[in-house]
């Protein structure tokens, strides 16, 4: 009789745990947000900074940004093109500037906060040469010595350019 | 559900929680995908290093799109690539990898084919660039 009772504990055991498969609901959870992490880490760039609207120029060779790079001793330039009035428009930090020779005062004042500072221009692909070579005086009339010129690697060729490029 | 409702214990329901986190889940993973990569080109600005021994490499732009080395014309305006460009450079580069090569566009020449010319000098490998006064 005690050999049955036996018997049956164990059957009923087996069956606990050699019954179907659950789904498991926590890991997958767990695996989700890991996912989720990922994609909202590589999706958030230092989109506060940088102009969206400008179609920065292609370049093949460029060599690509270091995603794990400190981006603090960068000072990012945004340099607009308005087509229509064939006027560049200057921007840092989200202010505006209307020529580049204004941004002098706030280039040197970064200058003297992180001398190893330097200035990333990301200039759209219509924009005159004369307002970036103003630009680059005024970095070096600023003390910064150091000019990176953001550009996309393979970028779309094929979108269309917008209608105030057209213009000109 | 009803009843877990009716005997006042809040039970912890996972499934909308699932399906919150995968429509979060998409929104990144389309965002990720219509992401750009910007890259660099760097350049020291004049003022840092002394002179160089050796007679630069000017290359000139023209308003048009038109690249010339030391005022002989290469490629056409309209390529990007500029493949006679990079094979001159090259050349250079092999004699002498400290040349210095000095860009020299006008005044309304177009940033893309500053770019074009810096991303052939990155193409052939130059290390010593800078940009001279522009031209009208």
């Amino acid at each position: 009789m005690a050999s049955l009772t036996i018997k049956r504990q164990r059957k009923r055991k087996r069956a606990d745990t050699d019954g179907d498969p659950e789904f498991q609901v926590a890991p997958m959870v767990d695996v989700l947000l890991v996912l989720m992490l990922f994609f909202m880490a590589i999706t958030s760039t230092e989109v506060l900074k940088k102009d969206k609207n400008l179609q920065l120029a292609d370049a093949k060779h460029a060599k690509p940004n270091d995603q794990n790079k400190q981006h603090k001793n960068e000072i990012v330039v945004n340099v607009s093109w308005d087509g229509i009035n064939s006027a560049a428009h200057f921007s840092m930090d989200g202010i505006d500037y209307p020529t580049a020779d204004s941004m002098q005062g706030a280039l040197a004042h970064e200058h003297a906060a992180n001398p190893a500072a330097y200035v990333v221009i990301r200039a759209d692909r219509d924009v005159e040469y004369s307002n970036i070579s103003d630009l680059m005086s005024t970095c070096g009339g600023a003390g910064i010595s150091t000019v990176t010129f953001a550009v996309l690697i393979g970028g779309d060729k094929n979108k269309p350019t917008p209608p105030g490029a057209a213009l000109n | 559900m009803a009843g877990s409702a009716g005997d006042g214990e809040f039970g912890f329901q996972i499934a909308p929680m699932l399906d919150i986190l995968f429509v979060l889940l998409l929104f990144f993973m389309v965002s990720a995908g219509a992401q750009k990569h910007e890259a660099s080109l760097t350049t020291e600005l004049p003022g840092k290093g002394g002179p160089s021994g050796s007679i630069p490499v000017q290359i000139g732009i023209d308003s048009d799109g038109q690249v010339n080395v030391a005022g002989a014309p290469l490629d056409s305006p309209t390529d990007s690539d500029l493949p006679q460009l990079v094979d001159r450079l090259k050349g250079v580069m092999a004699s002498n990898a400290q040349q210095p090569v000095v860009i020299t566009p006008t005044r309304s020449t177009k940033h893309q084919r500053v770019v074009d010319v810096l991303n052939a000098c990155a193409a052939a490998q130059v290390k010593n660039l800078a940009f001279g006064s522009p031209s009208d």
